[in-house]
């Protein structure tokens, strides 16, 4: 390609007056400017294969994180009731302020993979245990 | 848009099938030429998939497509990682199928150039390294501006710029075989 301080400009991200007025001069930059477009075009109509896989079925799969973090949010409701330590008085006591409860988020991106996903539960369980020594 | 993104959101059956209908092909080339074609399809489902776990979440600070691409293109880079290393030619063999761009001995040779044209081209961009292939395909398929294709990637500007410069400098030496300038 020529003149490479155009580049950007002629990838097509920008048009800016310089290159403007540059290009108007520049023989080598207007041939570039067709030679990529006419390779761009190309690959467009080259690119037309189509997907034929359907609509998914949208079953959430057996080793989703979804029921793990379920799995996660029950334990740690139980280690919450262990760190409240035995309640007399059954349900009221909930009320006396004396329970507690932990709350962790687990930021997990959608693309998250299995093992990235149970390495956060386990920091959760260390979390815990941590807390739990700590109460102790 | 918005009415796609509320009815995904509203998990509304018609939607997904908007949603697969509307970039299911886009989705497919990209995931193919990235990752090739043996896990294109399931890539794919794959996509439609994490964006039915992960609509509820979805928070319209960038555009749609772009948080779509941004899937597919970590669950290709993902599959890259992890697959042994295979070998090309045979993929390349398999992608680009001697029937796919097979034509009728009928057909006037200049059809059965450009075609040609055609196959080389994509077997030139599948043979991109994958960094350039990557920026390629985002910005081709994707329809991705550098900016968003430099934020997904986590690099400077510049360097989505350089990649798509180069993979475009390997694409014009592949293609001058076949009469392109």
């Amino acid at each position: 390609m020529e003149c490479p301080e155009f580049v950007d400009e002629k990838i097509g991200e920008t048009d800016s007056l310089e290159f403007r007025e540059h290009r108007a001069a520049c023989a080598g930059c207007r041939r570039d400017l067709v030679e990529l477009r006419e390779l761009l075009g190309l690959y467009q109509a080259a690119s037309t294969e189509t997907y034929r896989g359907g609509v998914p079925r949208f079953r959430r799969p057996r080793n989703s994180w979804i029921p793990m973090a379920a799995a996660a949010a029950i334990l740690i409701g139980v280690f919450a009731l262990i760190l409240a330590g035995p309640r007399t008085e059954g349900v009221k006591s909930t009320e006396s302020g004396s329970g507690s409860a932990v709350f962790m988020r687990i930021p997990l991106e959608p693309w998250a993979s299995d093992v990235r996903v149970a390495s956060a539960l386990d920091d959760c369980w260390r979390k815990l245990e941590q807390l739990e020594e700590k109460k102790r | 848009m918005d009415e796609l993104i509320r009815g995904l959101q509203a998990g509304r059956p018609e939607a997904f099938e908007r949603l697969v209908r509307d970039y299911g092909d886009r989705i497919y080339r990209f995931v193919k030429r990235l990752a090739g074609e043996r896990p294109a399809e399931d890539l794919t489902q794959e996509v439609f998939l994490r964006v039915h776990r992960s609509i509820e979440s979805y928070r319209p600070e960038g555009r749609f497509e772009s948080w779509l691409f941004t899937i597919a293109n970590h669950l290709c880079i993902d599959h890259v990682r992890r697959r042994k290393p295979e070998t090309s030619l045979s993929e390349l063999d398999e992608t680009l199928a001697p029937d796919r761009f097979a034509s009728d001995a009928r057909e006037p040779l200049e059809r059965m150039e450009e075609e040609e044209r055609r196959r080389a081209l994509l077997d030139a961009v599948e043979r991109l390294p994958v960094e350039q292939r990557q920026v390629f395909l985002l910005r081709e398929e994707g329809g991705m501006s550098f900016r968003e294709i430099a934020e997904l990637l986590g690099c400077p500007l510049n360097t989505a710029l350089g990649r798509m410069h180069y993979a475009m400098e390997a694409l014009r030496k592949s293609m001058k075989a076949y009469g392109m300038p």
